[in-house]
């Protein structure tokens, strides 16, 4: 009897793993198409007698990664049945949305539309979009490129110092400055506002806030932005809990960068009972800038 | 021990002098008494006097006879009365026994217990084909490939002559740990001689009494699970309500009244009951055993109930943000929308039904037992599981079916097989848009269910399943539905209490 059920079971086992589509959800892929369906692999190879993919359309090709529900939409010829979307190079497969109805002003192409998010770990530069259509058989034509400019998340300044954190807490960054002012969310500048409400020369601007009021922004991430040669001299950098948002522990790394290049890092944990709501936290470093080149160490 | 024996003996002995017929005493009980003298041959020489006499000698010794058995007779029930006064308990006569209670509870003996205890635990390694490491958006585990803790049931019961309560807790890491009531009931009951009721009336948190599967004991249940439909249907097995069921010989029946939210329901207000409708179900069917052995258990069910769609709360002016002109990350002004406040929306009821019918067989042979059953279920707006059915919103009854065919044989020995098929269309009516054209779909799952296993019975089972589960969530190359990969495979060891 159990033999005889044995070899029942093996073509049942075999049958239920063949011919189903992967269920990932693709969220570590460097692009996520929220109403495609991911498949592993290598991007379909061109079919000669595969549609193809004839009209592109991004609102803006420049942006950054992280970047969410950004529509790439487009036409597709009449033979097509689905677009595969993937980046060049990057990932380990490609999405494919269904084709939507006739494009009116294209009689006998068809609109297609792919609501992507993308990785914040998106290498900076230019990417490859690949995209290519299937016919009824699944028989792909050649892909078409479309060449995106992908924006670091590092902002753009001669000197840049970040705070990173790897939980939900408010952790705020703090920097003293030589002239002896402290920024801090509460006062985001390392120097001052001139009579006209601008920063002078040499000052630091805290892009924002994270975590304000434990509201969770996906970021995590702190900068404070010298756009030009900052102040000289000796800052001093401390981190402060400010609410640890029911998290034990918030564990951080602190970065300096110059023109874009690392120079510092510093690594730290702050713990639950380190939440105050005030005061100047916990000392992580000091690094100097100099006079004249702007470089800081 | 002697005395033990001896009483043995002496019982033995007087349940013997107690048979009708004059039975001849044991060899071992005492000196032999005088045999009867052989009857004489008759003879025609024998005269009437002399028989006479002979005659009389023998009653004479069948008299004293008589006497010497009286005499033994008395001395054993004095020793008898000795002994049933050495075992009789003695009497505190500064504690007295308590006198009963006036409950109507039924006598028992002193050393039971008048409540009963039973349990179980069930533990279990799953192992999805969907599995990931990943998190999903709002924090939910995708990861599903881990030991967890199914079930572990705990029951308290009390029987009355006229009634009873249970008490069941569950607990569970489904969703992280977690313990509550998962049945609480009191009954009233007027029941035969066996204690089976011909009526009874519960209150409290019950098992729906719906089809086969609802009602039947995770206990007992050899499959991991109830089928795919049951589990749209019926998240949970207990709902909140008043239960009138019983039995009489071969016929079965149950009506309850309930709130229509039980426990698992995935459209809010568990175990509450957001509108005055009462959900009302129930099953008539038989329980019959043919014989030689074959028992026959079937019946049918129906539901008639109201669902509910809660309505929003009145909101405040907003002002959002789309980055949906330059998508450049950057605030514009006409991205900025302002959100105008919202009055307050109404809440909705919707007619929800489902018929049913269940049949099935357990066939006792010498290689063990054989169980077959089947279900059938339609229904209207009731899914509360999986597809949320939501009529209010899609402006047309959503409309259901399901059923299942299961077979397992238990095997004297121990072993368990068992396969299991079933299909669950949570939308007759589904279509789908392709290359602009509405096409008709099905929704409809199916999963193949081969089990096996082996259990010593009333104490452990360990059951290997593999749910190979057919369905239309994923698409091809070319943009059609197809099977996604969510197949699910289980051990699980049962242990009672």
């Amino acid at each position: 009897m159990i033999r005889a059920f044995t070899w029942c079971l093996l073509p049942l086992l075999a049958f239920g793993a063949c011919s189903s589509e992967s269920a990932s959800s693709g969220i570590g892929e460097p692009i996520r198409v929220n109403n495609g369906q991911f498949f592993s692999g290598g991007f379909p190879s061109a079919h000669a007698t595969g549609p193809a993919v004839s009209q592109v359309s991004i609102r803006a090709t420049e942006f950054a990664a992280g970047t969410v529900a950004k529509t790439i939409s487009g036409i597709a010829d009449s033979k097509s049945h689905a677009v595969a979307v993937a980046l060049q190079d990057l990932g380990t497969g490609y999405w494919v949305v269904p084709v939507g109805g006739p494009d009116l002003q294209v009689p006998g192409s068809f609109t297609w539309s792919a609501n992507s998010d993308f990785s914040h770990d998106l290498p900076a530069g230019f990417q490859n979009l690949l995209l290519a259509a299937s016919d009824e058989n699944g028989n792909f034509g050649p892909p078409s490129t479309f060449q995106l400019n992908i924006k670091s998340l590092l902002p753009t300044g001669k000197v840049v110092a970040q705070l990173t954190w790897g939980v939900d807490a408010d952790l705020d960054l703090h920097i003293f400055s030589p002239s002896g002012k402290e920024l801090s969310p509460k006062g985001p500048n390392t120097i001052g506002s001139n009579s006209l409400g601008k920063p002078v020369a040499g000052s630091g601007l805290l892009d924002h806030d994270s975590l304000a009021g434990c509201i969770p922004d996906g970021a995590r991430t702190e900068n404070v932005v010298w756009t030009d040669a900052p102040e000289a001299g000796t800052y001093t950098v401390s981190v402060h809990m400010f609410n640890a948002c029911s998290k034990p522990a918030a564990a951080f790394k602190f970065s300096l960068f110059v023109d874009g290049e690392s120079v510092l890092e510093r690594t730290g944990r702050l713990l639950d009972i380190d939440a105050d709501g005030d005061g100047p936290g916990l000392f992580v470093t000091e690094f100097t800038c100099d006079e004249g080149t702007g470089t800081c160490s | 021990m002697n005395r033990h024996i001896s009483a043995a003996f002496t019982v033995a002995f007087l349940a013997a002098l107690s048979e009708p017929a004059l039975a001849q005493p044991a060899p071992d009980q005492g000196p032999p008494p005088a045999a009867p003298p052989a009857p004489a041959p008759p003879t025609g020489e024998t005269t009437a006097p002399a028989r006479d006499t002979q005659l009389q000698k023998e009653v004479e010794l069948q008299r004293a006879d008589l006497e010497e058995q009286d005499s033994r007779i008395q001395a054993l029930e004095k020793q008898l009365k000795d002994l049933k006064s050495v075992q009789a308990p003695q009497v505190d006569t500064k504690n007295p026994p308590v006198p009963a209670p006036l409950t109507g509870a039924a006598p028992k003996p002193a050393e039971e217990s008048p409540f009963k205890i039973t349990g179980y635990v069930q533990a279990q390694y799953e192992g999805h084909q969907e599995s990931e490491d990943q998190l999903a958006q709002g924090g939910g585990l995708l990861n599903q490939n881990r030991f967890l803790l199914r079930r572990t049931r705990l029951r308290v019961t009390r029987d009355w002559k006229y009634g009873g309560a249970l008490i069941e807790f569950d607990a569970n890491t489904v969703r992280g740990p977690a313990i509550g009531v998962q049945r609480a009931e009191v009954s009233l009951a007027y029941r035969d001689a066996d204690q089976k009721p011909y009526v009874q009336a519960s209150l409290g948190l019950f098992d729906n009494p719906f089809g086969r599967e609802l009602v039947e004991s995770s206990r007992d249940r050899v499959f991991m699970e109830r089928s795919y439909a049951s589990r749209a249907f019926f998240p949970s097995e207990p709902d909140l309500g008043l239960r009138i069921s019983g039995q009489a010989a071969w016929f079965r029946y149950a009506v309850a009244v309930v709130n229509g939210q039980p426990l698992g329901d995935r459209t809010g207000y568990i175990l509450q009951d957001p509108n005055s409708h009462k959900d009302v179900l129930g099953r008539v069917g038989v329980d019959v055993t043919l014989p030689p052995a074959v028992r026959v258990i079937g019946g049918v069910s129906m539901l008639n109930g109201k669902g509910f769609k809660p309505g929003t709360d009145a909101t405040k002016n907003t002002i959002a943000w789309r980055d949906n002109i330059s998508e450049d990350g950057v605030v514009q002004v006409p991205e900025l929308i302002g959100i105008p406040a919202a009055a307050a929306q109404a809440s909705r009821g919707f007619d929800r039904w489902l018929v049913g019918a269940d049949l099935g067989f357990e066939w006792t042979s010498k290689f063990g037992v054989t169980h077959l059953y089947g279900e059938f279920s339609v229904g209207s707006n009731m899914d509360r599981n999986v597809f949320i059915a939501d009529p209010t919103t899609s402006g047309f009854d959503v409309r259901e079916l399901g059923y299942y065919v299961s077979a397992y044989h238990e095997f004297k020995s121990g072993p368990i097989v068992g396969f299991r098929f079933d299909q669950y269309n949570p939308n007759s009516d589904f279509i789908d848009s392709r290359r602009g054209k509405s096409v008709p779909q099905t929704e409809t799952v199916t999963t193949y269910a081969p089990l096996i296993g082996f259990q010593v019975p009333h104490t452990a089972r360990l059951v290997a399943e593999y749910d190979i589960i057919r369905d239309s969530m994923a698409r091809n190359d070319v943009g059609v539905p197809v099977d996604r990969k969510n197949n699910v495979l289980t051990i699980r060891l049962q242990g009672e209490l």
